[in-house]
Order: C-alpha cells, then sequence, then structure tokens
C-alpha cells in the first residue's frame, strides 16, 4: 500500500511537472519545479525499487533535499511576489531571515546525532520551520495586499497546511513510538496525495484572461 | 514540540483562510484604481457624492429648524429622525472608504507627508480632543506612512464619535418633547461632519499623489 502510493505520488508531480512546462509556468518558480521534479525521482525510485530505497536514511536524504528546496522556493518567492514593492520585499526578507534563524538554533537545540534522533527530533522541527517560511509570505501578501498569480496562490495555500500535518505526524511517531502510526502514516500520504492533485489541476489550468490594464499587471506583476 | 504544533495551527490557519478568502481579482482592481486615471476619477465622484449628500444633511436639518420654529414638532422630530438616519448611512460609507485607504497606503514605499487634524477646526468636543490626540502621537511617529494611517485611524473614531453624538441628541429629543433640542449640537455635527469628509477626501488625495510618485519612480 505504503510502496504504490509512494509511486502514484511521483507519478502525479510528474503530470504537473509536464503541466507547469506546457504552460509557460516553469519561469514563476523554478524551485518548485526543481520540488517536483525531486519528488518524481524519489517517489518513483521507492516505489519501484523498495528493497533498496524504501528505508530511512533514503527518506531522511529526501526530506533533507525537499527542506533546501523549499528554503530556496521561499527565498525564491520572495523576490518574485515582491519585485515591485521594495517596503514589503523588505519586510518579507527581514522575517524569511529571522524564522530562518530561529529554525536553525532550534534545531541545532535538539542536537540530532543519529539516524533516529534526526528522524524524530530534527525532521518535525524542520518541517515546522518551512510552515512558517512559507506562512510568513502568505502573511505579507495579506498585509501589503499583493495580488497573487494563481500558481503562487496554489503553491503557498496547499504547503503552510500540509507542513504542518506532516509535523503532526512526525511528532506522533515521536510520542507513540515507531509502529503504533501506520493509519497516521497512510493519512500523512494520502493528504500529500491531495496537494499534489491540486497543484496538478493548477498546472494544467488555462492562464486566466487579466480584466486589469496591462500596465497595471505589468507594474504589480513584472515578471508575469 | 506539541505546544509549537498548536501555535503553528492557531496562528496559521487564519492566515491560510483569510488568503483561501481573499479574491486576487479584486485585489488587482484595487491596484488598477491607485494606477491609473480611474484613481482620479473616483476622486472627483466621491467628492460629487459627499457634497451632495452632506447639502441633503444641511437641507433636513435646517427644515427641521425651521419646523421648530413653526410650532410643528411633528415635522420637527421626522426631519431630525431623518437627518440622523442620512449621517447614520454616510458614516460608514466613509468608514469603509477610509479602512480601504489605510489597505492600500500599504502599497507605497514613500507617502507624501501629512498633516494632523487640526482641534481648531472641530465643533465637537469629543471630535477636538481627538483632533489632539492625533496632533500629540503625530509627533511620535517616524514614517510618513505610519502618520497617515494614524490620521485616518482618527478620522474614522471621529466618524464614529460623531455618530454617536447625532444619535444620542436625537434619542433625547424624542425622549423630552417638551424641550427644545440641542440645536447647537446639530449644527456642531453639521459642520464637524463637513470638516471629517474634507479631511478625509484629502487623504484620499495625498494616496493618490504618492501612488502616482512610485508609479513614475
Amino acid at each position: 500500500m505504503v510502496q504504490a502510493m509512494t509511486f502514484l505520488q511521483g507519478a502525479v508531480a510528474a503530470v504537473a511537472f509536464v503541466g507547469l512546462t506546457r504552460r509557460g509556468r516553469l519561469r514563476l518558480g523554478w524551485s518548485f519545479a526543481l520540488y517536483l521534479v525531486s519528488i518524481t525521482i524519489f517517489n518513483t525510485l521507492m516505489g519501484l525499487w523498495p528493497g533498496r530505497f524504501l528505508n530511512w536514511p533514503t527518506w531522511l536524504f529526501r526530506e533533507l533535499t525537499y527542506a533546501g528546496l523549499k528554503v530556496a522556493l521561499a527565498i525564491e518567492l520572495s523576490g518574485l511576489l515582491f519585485r515591485a514593492f521594495p517596503s514589503a520585499r523588505q519586510t518579507a526578507r527581514t522575517g524569511l531571515l529571522a524564522i530562518f534563524s530561529v529554525s536553525a538554533a532550534w534545531i541545532a537545540m535538539a542536537s540530532p546525532g543519529s539516524l533516529g534522533e534526526w528522524i524524530r527530533l530534527g525532521v518535525p522541527r524542520i518541517k515546522c520551520g518551512e510552515a512558517f517560511l512559507l506562512a510568513w509570505l502568505l502573511m505579507v501578501v495579506l498585509w501589503y495586499r499583493i495580488p497573487l498569480h494563481s500558481h503562487h496562490k496554489a503553491i503557498l495555500m496547499a504547503f503552510a497546511p500540509y507542513l504542518l500535518v506532516f509535523t503532526v505526524f512526525l511528532q506522533a511517531l515521536e510520542t507513540y513510538g515507531w509502529t503504533g502510526t501506520s493509519d497516521v502514516n497512510y493519512l500523512n500520504m494520502l493528504v500529500f496525495l491531495g496537494v499534489l492533485i491540486y497543484w496538478l489541476i493548477v498546472a494544467w489550468r488555462p492562464e486566466e484572461v487579466s480584466e486589469v490594464h496591462p500596465s497595471v499587471a505589468k507594474t504589480v506583476q513584472p515578471w508575469a | 514540540m506539541w505546544w509549537i504544533i498548536v501555535l503553528a495551527l492557531v496562528t496559521l490557519l487564519p492566515v491560510v483562510y483569510l488568503a483561501g478568502r481573499r479574491s486576487e481579482r479584486a485585489t488587482m482592481k484595487d491596484w488598477e484604481l491607485v494606477l491609473t486615471p480611474r484613481g482620479q476619477r473616483a476622486l472627483q465622484t466621491m467628492h460629487q457624492e459627499t457634497r451632495a449628500e452632506l447639502a441633503l444633511v444641511d437641507l433636513t436639518y435646517e427644515q427641521a429648524k425651521g419646523a421648530a420654529d413653526d410650532g410643528d414638532p411633528e415635522q420637527m422630530m421626522r426631519l431630525l429622525d431623518l437627518g440622523c438616519r442620512l449621517i447614520e448611512s454616510y458614516c460608514p460609507t466613509m468608514l469603509r472608504s477610509l479602512a480601504a485607504m489605510s489597505v492600500l497606503s500599504r502599497m507605497v514605499s514613500a507617502m507624501a507627508p501629512v498633516r494632523p487634524l487640526r482641534p481648531r477646526d472641530f465643533k465637537l468636543r469629543q471630535l477636538t480632543n481627538l483632533a489632539y490626540m492625533n496632533a500629540f502621537f503625530h509627533h511620535f511617529l517616524v514614517t510618513t506612512g505610519e502618520r497617515f494611517r494614524l490620521r485616518l485611524y482618527i478620522l474614522s473614531r471621529s466618524f464614529l464619535a460623531l455618530m454617536r453624538v447625532v444619535t444620542r441628541a436625537t434619542g433625547d429629543a424624542r425622549n423630552m418633547p417638551d424641550v427644545s433640542p440641542e440645536w447647537r449640537t446639530f449644527e456642531a455635527a453639521r459642520k464637524d461632519v463637513r470638516t471629517l469628509s474634507e479631511d478625509s477626501l484629502e487623504a484620499f488625495r495625498v494616496l493618490l499623489v504618492s501612488m502616482e510618485a512610485e508609479r513614475k519612480a
């Protein structure tokens, strides 16, 4: 079941990536495109060769890769979304730096040494930090009333709640032990599959016709 | 760790909910308003509408005074009620405009300077006090954007205070038919609502000027 679900996630991520390519939306977030590619690669490997790849070291490596890509995504989005708004960009970057520093210190405080400690202590804290990083961008967007592209909105709207669900799953892992969490694991995988399907739909959706004057759109979203 | 998760849920989920509810199309329209000549047209329309509504308020209160002079208390009360309702419907419109301006002002990185409200421009004591408060806190704020938003906040509070004063004065006139209504209060409220409206329009103009300057930069 886990194997099939893992493979399915990889396949959905691949189709979402193709959608982004076909609709010319890769430039709206290179880190996100890379993230989809990495999901495809890792999940295909884990789904097709579970004996070799469906293990904790690979899982940890995968999660750390995702974490790096999400940090890159937050930085990339802070540059894209607020390109025309220096004040908002400054606020966003200051907040990102603060959240990143606090998260790094918090992870260091856990001083994970072994693989088990990284999975039980390190990764939940990384996920929590990621959730705050992306939610912070959403807060700045709301505060400064920055219009979002549907692609960016889909990324931010799905990531923040999913990362929280994932953190709860990992925390349950730590609290209830490694064996009593299979139901939570299925739920976590199911939620992530839902997130990927949502991104797939948004990636393939045609571009909406803008109702505002082109000069306004160009001023507010110069990258579009 | 669980407490961090609870904290994250409490803080992040409302943000996601608000972002989900927000219409990107409406947000883009707001930008269009301040970045194109549509803003100037909106300012002119607001000017005209404000003038027309305030003229109606003036007319209603003058007729109420006339009815009182003619010894027709029922007609006077009807007109006072009408005047009160006009102000009650006018103030929320201005409050919504001020709230929208406050949000739009965050889009500007360099706001044109604004002066605080002048206490001597107001007749009602409550509004004079608010204007003093504005003048006092104005000097504690560093950026023109913060000063601008303080001014909008004080204007909003002033509209609310004015609405309360008029409602109370109208209620008193209804409950005590033997006592002459507080014409001085009504007169002061009429003048103050005009001053507040002019200050609100001035704020909108400053916002548009700042947006225009930013666009050119």
